[in-house]
């Protein structure tokens, strides 16, 4: 077979023709493609806020009972027998005189 | 870049324009131009593509595939005068990406996607002509067949396809020449045959 023959041949193969509507369905593809292009925002699931407010609001409860509870005590007594043991030595006010009037003698 | 100034992408501005001008437009997400790319250039793409696959129903897939490439990064093409090369070898590595996948299909189906056009051939014996020839071609090997459907079928250049291949023109000239002497080894047996019902059908 000679190039010449074999041109003859290869004229006679298929030439393929797009099917009717190709391009109106590469267009559609298009304007599809690009409605995928647009990412919409993620809906947020809507937790209730009380969910996340409790645990934080146990923990600062927790928090100041345990943290104010040695020192408050301390500032201000609470108690009838925390009063009764205040220190009666002769350091105050009302025993200057005695501390004088013993000094003099 | 020419703005559109038709109601549709047919507007005289646009089907004029350049390639450089009009993928300039569809850059900047100009649907109208790049209709008219695909306008001007599905055809030759689609060829490319069924030749590749072997009259495989996917051709039409994959012909999209690659001008929604483009669509999607115009930048890829760095010369608009290579826009046709482009696409088709966009398309020839597609069909050759998803045969590599998955095995070829027999070429039966090439007899199915018989031209339909009124200059078609009507005879069984050119139909079958026909198919035989699209079954030699496809049985070359995918470089040869694809510089073959490039200079024989589309009509290019020697350079440009083989600007279109990114290969140098002598190693497209070599391919071609090997294409055609193995089409020779696979027609030996019935070529003499069917050029003998062609000259038949000639009288």
């Amino acid at each position: 077979m000679n190039d010449h023959e074999l041109d003859q041949l290869l004229a006679k193969a298929t030439h393929p023709q797009p099917q009717s509507g190709f391009h109106n369905r590469l267009l559609q593809r298009l304007e599809e493609q690009q409605g995928n292009k647009v990412i919409a925002f993620p809906v947020k699931k809507q937790k209730a806020a009380w969910l996340i407010g409790l645990p934080l609001a146990a923990s600062l409860v927790l928090g100041l009972w345990l943290g104010a509870s040695g020192r408050l005590t301390n500032i201000i007594p609470l108690t009838t027998s925390e009063v009764a043991s205040v220190d009666t030595s002769t350091t105050g006010f009302e025993d200057v005189l005695t501390i004088i009037e013993d000094e003099l003698t | 870049v020419k703005p559109a100034t038709g109601s549709s992408y047919q507007s005289p501005d646009w089907r004029s324009a350049s390639d450089a001008d009009l993928l300039a437009a569809a850059a900047l997400r100009n649907q109208q131009a790049f209709a008219m790319v695909m306008e001007r250039y599905y055809q030759p793409v689609y060829r490319v593509a069924w030749r590749l696959a072997a009259g495989h129903v996917d051709a039409e897939d994959v012909t999209q595939e690659a001008f929604l490439k483009l669509w999607n990064n115009p930048g890829q093409l760095r010369e608009a005068g290579a826009l046709k090369g482009w696409l088709m070898r966009v398309a020839s590595n597609l069909v050759m990406d998803r045969y590599r996948q998955k095995p070829m299909q027999e070429l039966e189906m090439a007899e199915m996607v018989i031209d339909q056009s009124p200059s078609a051939p009507c005879t069984i014996d050119q139909a079958r002509i026909a198919a035989r020839m699209d079954k030699a071609i496809a049985a070359l090997p995918d470089r040869q067949k694809l510089a073959l459907t490039f200079v024989h079928f589309e009509h290019m250049t020697n350079i440009a396809a083989a600007a279109a291949m990114e290969i140098s023109v002598d190693a497209l000239e070599s391919l071609l020449a090997r294409a055609r002497r193995g089409l020779k080894e696979l027609l030996a047996k019935d070529g003499r045959l069917m050029l003998a019902s062609l000259t038949q059908e000639g009288h």
